[in-house]
């Protein structure tokens, strides 16, 4: 009779420690998705643009980055205020920065709208850069490294601090 | 029939609330999220990429949330400070004195206390102590590690003995370096100026497959000589330094982690003692009362976690220790070994760790008749556990509970309790308590020193006679703390505290030969626990990111003494030495700005208060360090420095029974470069 009852108990208990678990491991990914959050906004302060306007942060394809992004909705970069658009079915003529879930996305047409329309073009997936994308995140050695096709960086006509590319690694 | 229709009903009941349960967690996990990425937006370019993808959480968790006045420097603080040796990195932190004697002697406490032997500080480097037994502190000038390897210093004040152990009184310092995995390919530095004369090292990293990786890193110093007290005369207190580093870490398995670090230091350092000369042997003439040794460490750290959420720590150290004056020499060999365990949650609120450790300590000393230390070896067996609970009592109250029992070669059994309190209202504010029990040991230089010398202009001899019955210091200290995290780019850190030291040290005159055969007049000293000390005081600090390219950080401090001594008793040095020698008010203030992508330019100004020390008063000074730093080329650094500008020279400190030649500090110019291959 009591059973089915303590089967239940035996079964919540240890969903409750697989979901402890998780959010045990989670928390290393966690950190890797709120630091690059927060690179996103130092790209904005570090890239100069043909011409001054806010900057406006868009994703594009699945990424675990849609959770963190809306942190930086509002933040100030050159006292104009930051805006973070995660509606993927909006037109990507007014984002400054697009960022890519899936590497799929990078198409030969969107790098030439990023050309014409002077959009920075930042990815964590693997050989974006050297397909033509323009800033890469790399997790090595348990840190996040920068990987930058400066070529595709010159051909938007953006220009990328020379601080910022300090910290990577400069495909030509 | 019934039984089972409630069971089923209750089964339902429990799964409905585990999943609204669980949807709340989700829904409060995104706030915080967000929230703790909120928290890393006003962190400059430099601190922002220096950060280590797994131990952020842990890192930014660190500080916030625990229950003492805990304060971190990181290597972005230590670059922009343009200083070069391990003391000047100090002044920084609230609470810390940090005194220049002479271009290799320092004087650094926490809260109070300061002394050339300041004997109530812990420090670690890698959790290895670099606390000397012979005089319960640390020989700064003999620590010369290249700054470029640290990846940050905490800094604790208050004690902590239930975890760090005996002499861990006024404050706790761990001075982490690098992972070699963070250092990988070269790095060549160097530089020289008018008082650092020289310094420069190289450092290189490789990586031995996916998980393991090796560095080394050879550094060397060269320092000017001081001025004396009329800015006149050179004191002679010039010296050079050389050292060389290994660092060896290795992920053996998703659970093990093993660290390996070798370090061999030699120094030489010259010294200066007017009056001093014998035409007959020893034939000692001014200039040979210098310090010249070497040490050599090697230390090991191994790191299991186990699948059930234990965690188990063992440390070990090997340590010699060898130096030579005109008048001692000392060789020592020191063996540590440290155990750690950490349990899983129990009851799911109570987080317990405990451990054991064990140090051996052999030495032996070639006395003479000016110094001595008896007996001329001896050997120490220190061996201690501890226990901590950390309980919460609510969700936002938190009560830790520790003690550590340890055993003593020179007093016995020791015990060292403390209960904190952390209550975190909300996200902008943390309040803390705490009262703790700790021991100073008595050093091996109390127990056994014989220190037998003229008085510089007398003729007058001095005999410092040792006291093998000497007891521990104890002291018992109330702390009360605050921080409050205004904005995420602005917080202010608070601590009180209230310490009662009992069985403090102190030395009295306690005998007179008027006229001996050989020497004339002697006098005798000895130390004992002959007083009794209160100390309270205040420290602040305040941080404020204005924006990503400029970053202000202030801290004051202030400490009053109440002494309870007998004042019929002929006391030898200062029976007010607390209240004397240390400043009542310090303040530091630091702006770090960038003027352009490649420009750097920070400014350090600092106050101390007057001092009175050997019955000569310091001034309060005034203090200004400026650097600009330039970045000309992707892996190139250069800076240049101007330390002390307000003054052509101050003195910090005096010690004129170990250092009779007291020097001054002097203004001074350094150019330094950094190059990544």
């Amino acid at each position: 009779m009591l059973k089915p009852l303590l089967k239940l108990f035996l079964f919540c208990v240890s969903l409750c420690l697989y979901g402890q678990c998780l959010a045990e491991q989670n928390d290393v990914g966690k950190s890797e998705y709120q630091l690059k959050t927060v690179y996103l906004l130092h790209f904005a302060e570090l890239t100069e643009w043909p011409e001054v306007s806010p900057t406006s942060i868009c994703l594009l394809g699945k990424s675990p980055l849609e959770a963190y992004l809306p942190a930086l909705q509002g933040q100030k970069v050159n006292n104009m205020a930051l805006s973070v658009i995660l509606d993927q079915q909006q037109s990507i003529e007014n984002c400054q920065i697009l960022v890519l879930g899936e590497l799929n996305l990078l198409t030969k047409d969107l790098l030439q709208q990023a050309k014409t329309q002077h959009i920075l073009l930042v990815s964590d997936t693997e050989n974006f850069a050297a397909q033509g994308g323009m800033i890469q995140f790399s997790l090595r050695d348990n840190k996040l490294k920068l990987v930058v096709n400066l070529n595709s960086v010159k051909q938007a006509n953006l220009k990328l601090s020379s601080k910022l590319l300090r910290m990577a690694e400069i495909l030509e | 029939m019934f039984f089972s229709d409630v069971c089923s009903k209750t089964s339902l009941l429990i799964l409905s609330l585990f999943l609204t349960h669980q949807n709340a967690l989700a829904i409060e996990t995104t706030q915080d999220e967000l929230q703790s990425t909120s928290e890393l937006l006003p962190l400059s370019w430099e601190e922002l990429t220096d950060l280590d993808v797994s131990s952020l959480a842990r890192q930014a968790q660190s500080v916030k949330n625990s229950p003492a006045a805990a304060f971190v420097i990181t290597a972005e603080d230590i670059r922009r400070s343009g200083v070069t040796s391990l003391p000047e990195v100090l002044r920084m932190v609230p609470g810390i004195d940090v005194a220049k004697i002479n271009a290799w002697n320092w004087a650094v406490s926490a809260r109070g206390f300061n002394d050339l032997y300041a004997n109530k500080l812990q420090v670690m480097i890698d959790g290895r102590s670099i606390y000397d037994p012979l005089v319960s502190g640390v020989y700064w000038g003999q620590h010369n590690p290249a700054l470029q390897d640290i990846e940050r210093i905490e800094v604790l004040r208050g004690p902590s003995g239930s975890l760090w152990g005996a002499n861990a009184v006024n404050g706790t310092i761990n001075i982490v370096t690098r992972s070699a995995r963070d250092t990988q390919g070269g790095l060549l530095f160097g530089g020289g100026g008018s008082e650092e004369q020289g310094f420069g090292g190289v450092r290189y990293g490789a990586k031995l497959s996916d998980s393991t990786y090796l560095r080394g890193t050879l550094n060397a110093i060269s320092r000017d000589a001081s001025v004396d007290l009329l800015g006149e005369q050179d004191t002679h207190d010039n010296g050079n330094a050389e050292s060389a580093n290994f660092r060896f870490d290795s992920q053996l398995s998703t659970n093990d982690q093993l660290m390996v670090e070798a370090n061999v230091s030699r120094y030489r350092q010259h010294g200066y003692f007017i009056g001093v000369t014998s035409p007959e042997p020893p034939l000692w003439q001014n200039n040979d009362f210098g310090r010249d040794g070497i040490t050599g460490s090697l230390q090991g750290s191994w790191k299991h976690q186990t699948d059930n959420g234990h965690r188990w720590n063992i440390n070990t150290s090997f340590m010699q220790t060898n130096w030579l004056l005109a008048m001692n020499e000392m060789s020592r060999s020191q063996y540590v070994v440290d155990f750690q365990h950490n349990l899983p949650p129990i009851f799911s609120d109570h987080q317990l760790m405990w451990g054991l450790n064990y140090q051996y300590i052999n030495d032996h000393f070639d006395n003479s008749l000016t110094l001595g230390f008896e007996p001329d070896q001896l050997t120490q067996h220190n061996a201690g556990i501890f226990l901590q609970d950390q309980v919460d009592l609510l969700e936002n109250l938190k009560l830790t509970l520790g003690n550590r029992v340890e055993h003593f070669t020179f007093t016995g059994w020791e015990t060292e309790p403390n209960a904190r309190l952390l209550w975190t209202p909300d996200k902008q504010h943390s309040l803390w308590a705490a009262i703790s029990r700790a021991v100073v040991l008595p050093n091996r230089a109390q127990h056994g020193i014989n220190l037998f010398k003229p008085i510089p202009g007398y003729t007058t001899f001095f005999d410092a006679k040792a006291n093998p019955d000497m007891k521990t210091e104890n002291l018992l200290a109330y702390e009360l703390g605050w921080r409050w995290q205004i904005a995420n780019n602005l917080d202010v850190d608070t601590a009180l505290f209230y310490n009662i030291y009992d069985r403090m040290q102190g030395t009295q005159f306690t005998g007179v030969i008027e006229k001996d055969p050989v020497f004339g007049a002697i006098r005798q000293a000895t130390v004992s626990n002959y007083r009794r000390v209160e100390s309270y005081g205040l420290e602040m600090s305040l941080n404020y990111r204005v924006s990503h390219d400029w970053r202000l950080q202030t801290s004051y401090s202030t400490i009053h003494f109440d002494t309870t001594y007998d004042k019929n008793k002929p006391w030898f040095r200062d029976e007010l030495t607390e209240e004397h020698a240390n400043p009542q008010h310090s303040v530091s203030l630091r702006s770090l700005l960038n003027l352009t992508d490649e420009i750097e330019l920070d400014t350090w100004g600092r106050y101390v208060d007057e001092l009175y020390i050997d019955y000569r008063n310091i001034p309060a000074y005034f203090t200004l360090d400026v650097r600009l730093g330039w970045h000309p080329h992707k892996d190139l650094q250069l800076s240049f420095s101007a330390q002390n500008l307000l003054d052509n020279h101050h003195p910090e400190f005096s010690d004129d029974l170990y250092i009779p030649t007291a020097s001054q500090i002097q203004r001074g110019y350094l150019a330094q470069f950094s190059w990544r291959f």
